[in-house]
């Protein structure tokens, strides 16, 4: 069931007016709804109290950009709540993509530059190093390597 | 047939949101397109997708076996093969650009009056890549991650510096004999200054041939304007001579053709058939419905040769219907940006266009280098900056590759690019497949972050997709068969260069 | 002489410097100014180049609107 009103529609102004409770929709929703319409319209989103108290509504203006009549108003309207719910519902589905497009970022400029390995391992040097070296003192006691001797401190 | 109101057909409190994997929807004829985050799509009955948003299909259904086979099931997704199927899909995110364009001159012995290019006269010799530019590029380019390499000549007319390319191509081959990357050569010329001797020595390297073909003689000649001759004539003997050419080397016909590209202007609009058809009578296969691009001499003709996105829609919808007909009749044709979408949408193979990738192509994809050195993020960014704009210039070749693919304009690029930063494309049925080109944004919209829901390049590949998708929809098997065959991929090994070999 | 334009934009719903981007975009065609106004940024358009045969209000107003979307969902939660 359609969730928002189509409120008003002024032929003057070539202007329909939707509203929506706030508490139904996130605020999200709506965006990417009435970002679905800016093609066709000039859309002006606001929000206002309702009285005593009650809660608030977000307000809807579409004006269009091409002269509407009550059908075109009334089907921007339906188009609208489709949007509406369909991106409520992908919303709910997913959680946020904003790491997956890091994630896509990032290894996208990684696999271009070419520098997935830090350069000391790409040196040749340590090529016939014996099992039993320990250039990095791995196999050196904690207690050793970070002795109070006033000299070494890491 | 009216579709259901989505807002009636769901409602929000009944979905259970742990039975789907994130999916978008779109109504195609009477039912609905879903896809998912990894590139799975079907159709759906309304019925149908209100059970999958509300979760209630039934492991014994056949629905749910259908669904589950395509992932859209969360329950039923096995990861790993999904982690590795993802990362095989998008392998280019894990190498650097594949595509180098040499603009070996601005020269150009003809007068297009929509170049792409922004050309100079035949006497300008002075726009001409030397040598040195040439193997500093070829330098530059020897050091991308990529495991394949491709040299694209362009210009201007490339083959007006024909001493240039001769050059790139025996150094880039010197160079792969110790590199031993997928090394190949392709020539974007319009054939005119072409003999049996530069032929000899293309055939000889291996370079693959492409050209422009504007359709009908009259419509070619009108607008690919050429004084010494027969613009059309002469473009399309040596196109029968290149493919006689290759039928004498044993080359498979149905895959080894020169490839021609028609740019469609105002006046192609009306004769979609004959263009069609003049492709089909000169043996071509694939044919490539290009809509006239905002950039070069083609912004300064818009007014004349132009026309709006919903005429070019038009225009292709007839010729590909067209195309599907003469396939009926037993004709191998098909057009190229259908047999890209169909390739993603129901072979599951990403075929790596650069524009309709995401992250776009622009630098991580491909780079565009100036005769005089700069590099550019892509032609397209060249295309740009001859046009006295360097937003997409993002270097010299005085830069080294690190610096030019970790430049902070690469970094815009490539952020612009990514379809799940755009508030539309996140939640568009057809994200999986689609792309877009900062470049093309900047041109249109003044901004590399285009605005998808105003901008005409989602409105084109949105209407392309959803007439694809209605074909789908309605397809018989017959249909089906043909769409599949228009996705087989077939490289073209020829084409590449022999490992060590000098 | 030319009557200045305002338009209203609600705090909860638009973000402040979405609504000066797209000032930025606008701005070699009227001249912008903005200030808070109880729950709104009331912007009031100045100037408005005569060449321009568009809507200028209605542009701006979908302008500030994506501009406030995409920057809202760029920001990390």
């Amino acid at each position: 069931m359609a969730q928002h009103t189509l409120e008003r529609f002024d032929a003057d102004s070539n202007t329909a007016v939707l509203s929506l409770d706030a508490g139904i929709y996130p605020l999200d929703a709506v965006y990417g709804a009435a970002y679905a319409l800016i093609d066709r319209a000039y859309v002006l989103l606001d929000k206002e109290a309702r009285a005593e108290g009650k809660g608030s509504r977000f307000l809807i203006q579409l004006r269009g950009k091409i002269k509407l009549d009550q059908a075109a108003a009334q089907a921007l309207s339906g188009e609208f709540g489709n949007e509406l719910l369909s991106q409520a519902l992908r919303r709910k589905v997913v959680k946020q993509n904003g790491g997956l497009i890091e994630e896509i970022v990032t290894q996208a400029i990684a696999g271009a530059t070419g520098a997935s390995l830090p350069q000391d391992f790409l040196d040749d040097d340590d090529d016939d190093l014996d099992f039993l070296d320990d250039p990095l003192g791995i196999a050196v006691p904690w207690e050793e390597k970070f002795k109070k001797d006033g000299k070494k401190n890491a | 047939m009216t579709q259901p109101r989505l807002d009636e057909l769901i409602s929000l409190r009944k979905v259970d949101a742990t039975f789907a994997l994130p999916f978008n929807q779109r109504p195609i004829n009477d039912d609905f397109l879903i896809s998912n985050d990894l590139g799975d799509m079907t159709f759906v009955t309304p019925t149908e997708l209100q059970k999958l948003a509300y979760g209630q299909i039934e492991k014994t259904e056949p629905l749910y076996t259908r669904l589950a086979e395509k992932n859209f099931i969360a329950g039923e997704v096995d990861v790993a093969a999904q982690a590795t199927r993802w990362r095989t899909k998008n392998a280019f995110l894990f190498y650097g650009p594949t595509l180098h364009a040499f603009v070996l001159t601005g020269r150009c012995n003809f007068g297009c009056q929509y170049c792409h290019s922004s050309i100079v006269g035949m006497h300008r010799t002075d726009t001409d890549m030397s040598i040195e530019v040439a193997e500093r590029a070829v330098d530059m380019a020897f050091q991308t991650t990529s495991p394949g390499i491709t040299i694209e000549f362009q210009g201007g007319e490339p083959m007006a510096n024909w001493e240039v390319l001769q050059h790139v191509v025996e150094y880039a081959r010197q160079k792969n004999a110790l590199v031993g990357k997928a090394l190949t050569f392709s020539l974007v010329s319009n054939l005119t200054l072409m003999t049996e001797e530069k032929l000899d020595y293309l055939l000889e390297r291996k370079v693959q041939i492409c050209t422009s073909l504007d359709g009908p003689k009259d419509l070619h000649n009108k607008y690919r304007i050429y004084r010494d001759a027969d613009g059309f004539d002469l473009t399309t003997k040596w196109m029968k001579r290149i493919n006689e050419r290759y039928v004498e080397m044993g080359l498979d016909t149905n895959l080894y053709r020169v490839e021609a590209l028609p740019t469609v202007t105002r006046a192609l609009l009306e004769r979609p058939k004959d263009l069609v058809d003049t492709f089909v009578d000169l043996g071509c296969r694939a044919i490539f419905l290009r809509k006239l691009d905002p950039f070069g001499f083609a912004a300064r003709t818009a007014k004349t040769l132009g026309y709006s996105m919903e005429q070019y829609i038009d225009f292709y919808v007839e010729a590909v219907d067209y195309i599907i007909e003469l396939n009926k009749q037993g004709v191998q044709v098909m057009e190229r940006n259908a047999a890209i979408m169909l390739s993603k949408m129901i072979a599951d193979y990403e075929p790596n266009y650069l524009d309709l990738r995401s992250p776009g192509g622009a630098v991580i994809g491909q780079i565009g280098y100036h005769p005089d050195g700069r590099i550019y993020s892509s032609d397209e960014g060249r295309m740009v900056g001859a046009m006295g704009d360097e937003a997409f210039c993002i270097g010299t070749l005085d830069n080294t590759y690190h610096e030019i693919m970790t430049a902070a304009s690469t970094r815009a690029l490539v952020i612009a690019g990514t379809n799940l930063g755009q508030p539309d494309c996140v939640s568009c049925v057809y994200r999986p497949y689609c792309g877009q080109q900062p470049e093309y944004n900047y041109k249109t919209q003044g901004t590399i972050r285009g605005r998808m829901r105003d901008s005409t390049w989602c409105r084109k590949h949105k209407y392309i997709f959803d007439y694809l998708a209605k074909r789908l929809h309605s397809a018989d098997a017959d249909e089906m068969a043909m769409f599949e065959r228009w996705t087989t991929n077939r490289p073209q090994e020829h084409f590449l260069q022999e490992s060590g070999e000098i | 002489m030319a009557t200045d334009l305002t338009i209203s934009l609600h705090r909860a719903m638009y973000m402040a410097q979405a609504i000066r981007d797209a000032m930025g975009v606008f701005d070699d065609f009227a001249t912008f100014s903005m200030e808070k106004k109880g729950d709104h940024y009331e912007v009031t358009i100045r100037d408005v180049d005569p060449e321009v045969d568009g809507d200028i209000v209605g542009e701006f107003s979908n302008f500030a609107l994506a501009h406030t979307i995409e920057r809202k969902r760029r920001t990390p939660k």
